[in-house]
């Protein structure tokens, strides 16, 4: 049984960064939690979520809601995006390919927590009041779920791979 | 006048709008894409300690951090009067070597094999990973991913973390190389030697044995006759992490050739009112507006523009396939865009081999790690980044803290042939006012080739990335809308 968290965005802008700053807190407050920061959602994130049984995604979102707002996504939600990016392929595009790839190996569930960005513009590696109001609680969902899966550490948490932020 | 507006380039690797303008007789007058510059980075950077550099940069960019670490390392050695031993410069290329094997099978793999291997008529729907994995099997697939990642394995070994390396400082490095660590990366930059000869292979099978495709690369609105520039070591081999830059001209002939720290004195920085992004062109000529040709200060970077600058692969098998490239495309330089993917692939070769090389060198796991700073200063550092030259450049004060930053970052150096290969892709598909279907995929194609990257992205939710043309009469109505 095991879990692994993957934190995407860009740390210095603002909320989009808000990944980032989960996975950091998660790597200080719950070592056992295997917990990443990949920064852009590309193939690489195969080399986290093959061999696990839940992964959890957080990532800014911009849908017009209230900044700090939690949407809880599934795969499907976010499953339709177009193939052709300028680089590489998508978080759904990259997972997809990965149960093609390795049906057996892909997690059985995977979960999307995209934060509401207020601001993804400002080079800032802080985040807004809104979102950061909105920290302790996707922290408490990520707990949640690690819990219903009923085992929190799985031993396999690789040092270095966490993010140790500079800032 | 008419505008047509292409929206392709989603929020992953910043944003941009390509804006095709017509003039009265309904064909293609310019194209432009516009991109955001890195407004507020440089000042998000001042008043910083120097030795954050490395750390911050790589952050600007999710697509090539390692580049942006090493060109802010090498800024930094500079800007404190020190070179790194033997050893830390060894130990610092060979992890770029695994970011080089990562990137370009990302790229040739995700992006460039679609059009080829599926085909550029191919229906969009299937022009993309899963259509390339239909027609050469899962198996490949499934070598692909684990390319990849041994890639990213050597640069995390080295670099201390997967995705934002942390080993590079002033004067060397900060972790060595033990030996079990050292039969890793062995074996791995040996594998990837053989799938760089496969990738080959497969381009020389697929793209090489059909003569609609040779046509495609060869064929007019691909072809753009610039200067090229990129870096290369004393024997005029392609060279990623140090050396002279070199600049050749349409007939192949050295036209420049500059060191890091004199930059300023050979490329200048061009200001349009209708984009955020500058536009680099050569001193020695001048910037004379979006043409190409000997007179024009205009030059290409990255894969094809680095070949084009050098004159051979300083490891035995690249070269060779450089040889063979140039053999078959009718001499060095190669002035078609489409050719940066083949270039992409003997640039893999070389990547690889040379991992093998550096992986095997008797100093690569001493401890001789870094050598002992001088006091702060001004330096400037440059990379070959996987996209092409990037320069990073520091002023310190006193106390090791950044007062002034200026980086030029690939895409920037390609920013003036991108709009010109896409202007010319869109010429032959846009013939007095009628647009032809086939616009959105050639355009796309001829963009793609750079890989441009947006470097102030933003990578938030929810990703969709609509392709639309929208075409304007003179009147600024909206005539037909293309989507997918």
């Amino acid at each position: 049984m095991s879990v692994a968290v993957i934190g995407i965005g860009n740390l210095l802008r603002a909320d989009d960064g808000v990944g980032a700053h989960v996975v950091r807190r998660l790597n200080e407050g719950w070592p056992d939690i295997y917990a990443v920061d990949l920064s852009t959602a590309e193939i690489g994130v195969l080399d986290h979520v093959r061999g696990r049984e839940v992964v959890i995604i957080i990532d800014a979102i911009l849908s017009g809601a209230r900044p700090g707002s939690i949407h809880r996504l599934e795969l499907g939600d976010v499953a339709d995006e177009a193939f052709t990016r300028s680089h590489g392929l998508s978080l759904a595009s990259s997972l997809q390919l990965g149960y093609r790839l390795y049906p057996e190996e892909m997690p059985e569930k995977i979960v999307i927590l995209a934060v509401e960005a207020g601001d993804i513009e400002s080079f800032s590696t802080d985040l807004t009041p809104e979102v950061e109001a909105a920290v302790p609680e996707i922290i408490n969902e990520v707990l949640r779920e690690v819990e219903a899966v009923g085992q929190p550490s799985d031993g396999l948490k690789k040092s270095g791979l966490e993010v140790q932020s500079a800032f | 006048m008419r505008t047509i507006t292409i929206d392709p380039i989603t929020r992953l690797e910043g944003h941009g709008k390509i804006s095709i303008f017509l003039n009265d007789a309904g064909n293609v007058e310019n194209a432009y894409l516009q991109i955001p510059e890195l407004r507020g980075f440089e000042r998000f950077c001042e008043g910083r300690r120097a030795e954050d550099m490395p750390i911050i940069t790589p952050r600007i960019c999710g697509v090539c951090p390692v580049a942006h670490h090493m060109a802010s390392a090498k800024a930094l050695d500079a800007a404190y009067g020190v070179e790194p031993t033997e050893t830390a410069k060894k130990l610092r290329e060979l992890m770029y070597m695994g970011y080089m094997i990562y990137d370009h099978i990302l790229h040739f793999y995700f992006l460039g094999a679609p059009d080829f291997v599926v085909g550029p008529d191919a229906p969009a729907s299937e022009r993309n990973i899963f259509g390339v994995l239909k027609k050469v099997g899962l198996d490949v697939g499934k070598q692909v991913i684990k390319h990849r990642a041994y890639g990213q394995k050597i640069t995390e070994i080295l670099g201390g973390k997967a995705t934002h390396p942390t080993c590079g400082l002033p004067g060397g490095i900060s972790k060595g190389l033990n030996e079990e660590e050292r039969r890793e990366i062995e074996d791995m930059a040996s594998s990837c030697v053989e799938f760089a000869q496969f990738s080959l292979q497969l381009f020389n099978d697929v793209v090489l044995g059909n003569k609609g495709y040779v046509d495609l690369i060869l064929s007019d609105p691909y072809q753009l006759n610039t200067y090229n520039m990129g870096m290369v070591d004393e024997d005029n081999h392609v060279n990623f992490y140090d050396g002279d830059i070199r600049v050749t001209d349409q007939g192949g002939k050295e036209f420049d050739r500059f060191k890091a720290a004199e930059y300023l004195d050979h490329i200048s920085e061009h200001v349009e009112p209708w984009t955020y992004s500058k536009f680099t062109y050569l001193n020695k000529l001048g910037w004379k507006g979006l043409i190409d040709g000997p007179d024009s200060g205009i030059y290409r970077v990255g894969p094809l523009g680095r070949l084009n600058a050098a004159e051979g692969m300083a490891t035995p098998l690249a070269d060779e396939e450089y040889r063979r490239m140039y053999e078959t495309l009718g001499g060095r330089p190669v002035n078609s865009t489409l050719a940066f993917h083949w270039a992409r692939l003997v640039e893999l070769l070389y990547a690889a081999e040379h991992a093998f090389e550096l992986s095997t060198d008797p100093e690569i796991t001493s401890k001789d790690l870094r050598n002992p700073v001088g006091t702060p200063g001004e330096g400037v550092g440059v990379v070959e980044a996987a996209r092409g030259t990037l320069y990073h450049h520091y002023k310190l004060d006193d106390e090791g803290l950044v007062k002034k930053v200026n980086l030029i970052v690939a895409t920037t150096n390609n920013y003036a042939d991108i709009c010109m290969s896409i202007r010319d892709a869109a010429k032959g598909l846009i013939k007095g006012g009628e647009v032809n279907d086939g616009l959105l995929n050639m355009v796309e194609m001829g963009f793609r080739a750079y890989d441009p990257c947006f470097a102030c992205s933003t990578h938030s939710l929810p990703g969709q990335m609509p392709m639309v043309v929208e075409v304007y009469d003179s009147q600024r109505g909206l005539v037909r809308r293309i989507e997918r």
